[in-house]
């Protein structure tokens, strides 16, 4: 139940700078998600927290207390590993009783407290299991029953349900949320998947390259990115961007994206913000109207291209300018490979990026 | 011929190989054994003694006798009143086992640490070091002159302590690199699993990791066993009165009395046995231990 501090954080490996000047302030009690493609120093930067790396400059605070020279030992922080690193010559009790064991606690007090922890994750009846003959949910019980019996200050998870099938995933996604509410406790989630943060997460981060991108709600990083990676980092399909220069006519401002141009005058103000007339415009799947009609809103004709359809609705992939873009197609609506549709962006959905930058300036 | 005829040649054939073979192996075993229980006249008769006329134990009461003569031509009943039982004549079953037993302990204990270290702390992907390897890279001749000296000059020559260290120093670099490349099959998640978990690095070596090696410490430990216990050339060099190894004792039924082969067969069934007992008891171990790591293949 601490307050986690990063204070300009850097990390290098062998000359490559993994961990870039990072500052970063994370709740009590909050459930912390740090999203990053794989490489983008997620789990560096959970062992600089855990303290089984040192960083090379920066600190870290656990509960406002200084811990740069605290061993990983003392820190008083669980980590669920990607692999879990379950102690594989041990029961599930063993290993669930090993951090208590090791700090000497009384044999009942331990057995008691194992037990009670078993209840509330049910794995009660595999206490006299060994790891070997778990099934993939339960082994990651375990992982996390041996990171709960100590009562740790923060819990730090690496991707834990990374090596876990599709439908369990999203099971344990919900029951871990859950887990965070009733401890009341401080949790940092590593993971390369949007939806688990996004899900998840009180608050995330998103990394690339060891630097922090953007740190808000799952909301507010999702409806007004700060830059072109954030963007793309979140939403499923990714949102599509396209490239498009700015171009003054009749007094309008009129963004030129090839076969087609939009309307951008009311954003005058923000587009003195732009370094130069070259912008990306971005726009989400979901904000794509298709229709078989050009209607007078309609801001291009495309082609489809690949049709896929997922029950519930369907993902178009559509041809522009040599580009392809994503978009959701309308119930009932039925359309295949070859077929000239139209498509409407929402206007007031749309996103600027500055394509030098790539810093969004709506 | 149909289907089911030769399946049966097939397996047929198959154990004919495996009887054959198991033969193959067992067979020098079977003839130590036999001579160990020959009259004299049998060892090396021609044609040869398939199977002793009469077993006979005076090979066995021979070497565990004080008796320097070997009593051919005596009649048994006459040598068996002869040679009666001296303590005095099992210490080279005796230094055999002490001096291979702490020699492996220590070579274990120095190797496994070292192991560990260079496995977790060392230069990540980096091969393990050649150097400590070097002195198997000599013929053991060629290092033992200037081990003579300065075992001579530090007073270690025919004593306990001198042997033990040449066996332990001669034999840890062997166990550095078999064990740790058990170490390196060990995730690392698991030391830091336990670091987490409250453990010292010490702690997180002996609680988390040593643990999952056993296997290989077993393997490790029963090679290192037995090299030490086959060794000649160290103890013939540098013990000889005061320290007497069953190698050593075993060159002395060539010399003086002619070729004493059935004693030398008697004194090799003795020596089948720790090595034997200390496989046996490791058994569960050793499967696991030959198909990972370094001993595989």
């Amino acid at each position: 139940m601490v307050k986690v501090t990063l204070q300009n954080l850097s990390k290098t490996f062998g000359g490559k700078t993994v961990i870039r000047d990072l500052t970063l302030e994370i709740n009590e009690q909050e459930f912390f998600c740090i999203l990053g493609y794989p490489g983008a120093g997620k789990t560096t930067l959970l062992r600089l927290i855990a303290g089984l790396e040192k960083q090379d400059k920066g600190d870290v605070y656990l509960d406002n207390k200084l811990v740069n020279n605290v061993h990983a030992s003392h820190r008083d922080v669980a980590m669920i590993f990607q692999n879990l690193a379950l102690y594989p010559n041990r029961t599930v009790f063993e290993n669930m009783a090993f951090p208590l064991k090791v700090r000497k606690m009384p044999r009942t007090e331990l057995r008691n407290r194992v037990q009670e922890v078993a209840k509330s994750l049910s794995i009660e009846h595999l206490l006299d299991r060994a790891i070997a003959n778990l099934s993939g949910g339960e082994k990651q019980r375990v992982a996390i029953g041996r990171a709960l019996v100590r009562r740790p200050q923060v819990f730090l998870m690496d991707e834990p349900l990374s090596n876990l099938d599709a439908l369990l995933r999203l099971e344990m996604r919900v029951e871990l949320k859950r887990l965070q509410r009733e401890l009341g406790q401080t949790f940092i989630y590593a993971t390369p998947d949007q939806l688990e943060a996004m899900s998840m997460g009180d608050r995330m981060a998103t990394l690339s390259e060891g630097q922090l991108q953007q740190v808000d709600v799952p909301e507010v990083l999702y409806n007004k990115p700060k830059n072109q990676f954030v963007a793309g980092l979140l939403g499923s399909p990714a949102m599509n961007f396209m490239e498009g220069s700015c171009r003054q006519s009749d007094g309008r401002t009129l963004l030129d994206v090839g076969s087609f141009q939009i309307d951008i005058t009311r954003f005058h103000k923000a587009l003195e913000r732009a370094t130069g007339p070259e912008l990306i415009l971005g726009i989400r799947p979901e904000h794509i109207k298709v229709t078989r009609q050009r209607g007078p809103n309609s801001t291009c004709e495309v082609v489809v291209y690949v049709v896929e359809p997922l029950g519930g609705e369907m993902i178009l992939h559509l041809g522009v300018d040599g580009g392809l873009i994503k978009a959701f197609a309308p119930p009932g609506f039925e359309a295949k490979y070859g077929d000239h549709v139209s498509v409407e962006f929402d206007p007031n959905r749309i996103y600027l990026f500055d394509k030098k930058t790539e810093e969004a300036i709506l | 011929m149909n289907r089911r005829t030769r399946g049966i040649l097939v397996s047929l054939m198959r154990y004919v190989a495996v009887i054959f073979s198991a033969l193959v192996a067992i067979f020098p075993i079977y003839w130590m054994f036999s001579t160990s229980i020959k009259l004299p006249n049998e060892w090396v008769a021609t044609p040869s003694v398939w199977f002793p006329s009469r077993p006979v134990l005076i090979n066995y009461q021979f070497i565990f006798s004080q008796a320097y003569e070997y009593t051919i031509g005596r009649r048994p009943e006459e040598a068996t009143a002869f040679y009666s039982f001296a303590w005095s004549s099992m210490k080279p079953v005796f230094d055999s086992l002490i001096l291979s037993t702490f020699g492996t302990l220590i070579a274990l204990f120095a190797g496994t640490l070292s192991a560990y270290v260079l496995s977790r702390y060392g230069q990540k992907g980096a091969p393990p070091p050649v150097f400590p390897l070097m002195y198997r890279m000599f013929p053991p001749v060629a290092i033992i002159v200037p081990v003579v000296i300065m075992y001579a000059v530090l007073k270690l020559i025919d004593t306990y302590l001198g042997i033990i260290i040449l066996y332990a120093t001669l034999t840890v670099p062997l166990v550095l690199w078999l064990m740790k490349s058990f170490f390196d099959e060990i995730p690392r998640e698991i030391d830091e699993a336990a670091i987490l978990d409250g453990c010292s690095l010490f702690g997180a070596f002996y609680k988390g990791v040593l643990p999952l090696a056993k296997a290989g410490l077993a393997v490790t430990g029963l090679f290192i066993f037995i090299l030490d216990w086959s060794d000649f050339m160290g103890v013939l060099l540098l013990g000889g009165r005061n320290v007497v190894t069953i190698p050593l004792k075993l060159a002395e039924y060539t010399s003086g009395h002619g070729e004493l082969y059935g004693p030398m067969a008697a004194m090799g069934m003795v020596a089948v046995i720790p090595p034997l007992i200390l496989g046996i008891l490791i058994q569960k171990y050793l499967v696991r231990g030959f198909t990972f790591g370094a001993i595989k293949g």
